[in-house]
């Protein structure tokens, strides 16, 4: 049958080759291929009917649940271009988001009800159309195509695309305040499943842990591997994020076998998802990636569950996958746990910091620190409607090939392994989502009665890192400035991430001595201050 | 003083939510999004704080923490369990 061409036919061909296996858990209940094949496919019929055609942006604004997995499905079939929209932000950044892209229908849901209504209000709404969402008495003009009418239609077959064409934008934070759009093809996600099957043994009698929103990268491997492979979703809903015991709990009656998320919510399980109790001997393999693991802890982790194996992925999000390690035992010491080697046709190297400017050149020695340049056909596209930052961030060699600069500095093992060290800029991971700390900085400025703002990463005591801010109010303005207004107003510029937990005044501003003003040391006190505020 | 009812539900929408939610007793906290994951460690610390009881985090499931109504229930349980005064 040879491989897929575009996303589009992953779910009609895993109908073909295992209808009746199971495709998504979910509650308890299951959803087969044919299931998922069929109910994508009406979803796709009523993008159909609602005009939606190739190359058109569709909002996708859902919870975690199986209708998250089959919307992305349902928008590429189109040949359309799916835009994740965060169930958790603000409507006013979501319309921001709706409007650079050009979204004009969003698929949603019950459970969005609200936040999706508001994508369709005020004077020149982006959204006209939301699928997925009954009518009723608040929907007012809006156009909704609600459950029992998609449910009445014929399923359409997937339209034939060039498998170079946009199939989904991951909107990340800017450093100007501004998100930027990293835009994926069906051929660089096509090249991402390559990728995993080439890095992991992937089965068909896997489970597969489907943790992450659609809006973060981290999601890509249950929503287009996973069907290659023809292995299982198992979703994880957002509250059992929250909860580490039912965390765990989840993981063991599902016989969950391939783990995938960021760090931070393992170290969760490890401190409170009683896993002395439960069975997890079903879990094969551990994956964690998007930002750095405490060797300490997960050591501890792994002494708890021996027969699995454990893989440190790196890659951001604009080429997806880059690097991997798979670990042959513990970590002992403080060095960090390297990010590896590339896999596939994927290659990495090294750009001595300096000689950037000047292009490709030789890689720094051994052990010595240089930026993380990577080439590899899970590229994206490029940044939607800015080629300003293509431009500064792809790099053409003379041999016509493009290489992406990470903004990621490393370092060569001995051996050759990658050792991520941290950033050429600020900036931050905080549970594996990219945040700008210029961004936030950026959008404070501009909210009323602020004259400076510095952002800064604190870690308090639970060890779960947020976002605080530190202002000078600007002359006039009220003191101390209305917090409340500006978390509102962080809100409606920001990823939900990113909006900082608190907003501390700022007395003095320190300056460098070329007379700058020095964020990184108001910015390790703003960390310590909140700290100790924390207490 | 103010029944522990009233605290939870205040001290969860205006601390823990800062005030941008209109909680009900059985609002599903965590399906809706009200709560996040440093929220649910916060309201913890809240009932450890202010009820006297431990809470085990073996108990820190859907069971216990979906809604405030759930909550008071577990926290009444572990108050007779624990040999606590309610309040």
């Amino acid at each position: 049958m040879g491989n897929a061409r575009t996303l589009g036919e992953l779910l009609p061909r895993a109908a073909e080759r295992q209808g009746g296996a199971p495709a998504v858990r979910h509650g308890g209940a299951t959803l087969s291929w044919a299931d998922a094949a069929e109910q994508a496919a009406r979803l796709s019929a009523a993008l159909d009917a609602s005009g939606v055609g190739p190359g058109d942006r569709v909002g996708v604004h859902v919870r975690k649940s199986p209708e998250a997995f089959l919307a992305m499905h349902a928008v590429v079939q189109r040949g359309a271009i799916a835009v994740p929209l965060d169930p958790t932000a603000a409507p006013a950044y979501l319309t921001g988001v709706a409007e650079r892209t050009g979204c004009s229908v969003v698929i949603t849901h019950g459970p969005c009800r609200r936040s999706a209504l508001a994508l369709c209000t005020g004077d020149d709404p982006p959204v006209h159309t939301l699928v997925g969402l009954a009518p009723g008495a608040d929907t007012g003009t809006v156009r909704c195509v609600g459950p029992d009418e998609i449910a009445g239609l014929d399923p359409v077959a997937p339209v034939d695309v060039d498998p170079y064409q946009p199939a989904y934008i991951i909107t990340t934070s800017g450093s100007t305040g501004v998100p930027k759009g990293i835009t994926h093809t069906h051929a660089s996600a096509l090249a991402y499943v390559d990728f995993k099957r080439a890095a992991y043994d992937l089965r068909p009698d896997d489970r597969i842990s489907d943790i992450a929103p659609n809006h973060f990268d981290i999601s890509t491997l249950a929503l287009w591997v996973t069907p290659a492979v023809g292995a299982t979703n198992v979703v994880v809903p957002e509250p059992h994020q929250m909860l580490p015991a039912s965390l765990s709990q989840l993981a063991a009656d599902e016989g969950i076998s391939v783990w995938y998320s960021v760090p931070y919510l393992l170290t969760q399980l490890l401190d409170r998802g009683q896993l002395d109790s439960r069975d997890l001997s079903a879990l094969r393999w551990v994956l964690f990636g998007g930002e750095m693991f405490p060797p300490q802890v997960l050591a501890a982790l792994m002494a708890h569950w021996p027969s699995a194996r454990f893989s440190n992925v790196y890659g951001p999000a604009e080429v997806n996958a880059c690097t991997v390690h798979h670990l042959d035992g513990p970590p002992r010491g403080e060095e960090p746990i390297p990010v590896g080697g590339p896999v596939d046709t994927t290659e990495v190297r090294l750009m001595d910091v300096d000689r950037n400017a000047a292009g490709p050149g030789a890689e720094p020695a051994t052990g010595q620190p240089g930026e993380i340049w990577v080439c590899a056909r899970t590229m994206m596209a490029g940044y939607w409607e800015r080629p300003d930052l293509d431009e500064r961030s792809i790099v053409t060699d003379p041999d016509g090939r493009h290489w992406y600069r990470t903004g990621d500095l490393g370092y060569r093992r001995p051996g050759g392994e990658l050792v991520f060290t941290g950033r050429v800029d600020h900036q931050v991971k905080v549970r594996g989502h990219r945040i700008e700390l210029e961004a936030i900085e950026a959008v404070l400025e501009d909210a009323p009665g602020v004259a400076n703002a510095v952002a800064a990463v604190a870690r308090p005591g639970d060890g779960a890192d947020v976002i605080v801010a530190g202002l000078v109010v600007s002359a006039g303005a009220p003191t101390p400035p209305d917090t409340e207004a500006l978390r509102r107003h962080a809100a409606d510029h920001l990823p939900a991430y990113a909006v900082p937990v608190a907003f501390l005044p700022l007395t003095a501003l320190p300056t460098t001595g070329s007379g700058k003003l020095d964020r990184r040391t108001i910015r390790a006190e703003l960390a310590a201050r909140y700290r100790s505020e924390e207490k | 003083m103010r029944d522990i009812s009233t605290r939870l539900l205040a001290f969860v929408q205006d601390d823990v939510c800062n005030g941008s939610v209109d909680l009900a007793l059985d609002t599903d906290l965590l399906l809706t999004g009200a709560v996040d994951s440093l929220g649910v460690i916060r309201i913890t610390q809240w009932l450890e704080d202010e009820t006297g009881i431990m809470v085990d985090p073996g108990d820190v499931t859907l069971e216990n923490f979906q809604t405030i109504e759930r909550m008071l229930t577990y926290v009444g349980k572990q108050q007779a369990e624990q040999g606590l005064a309610a309040d």
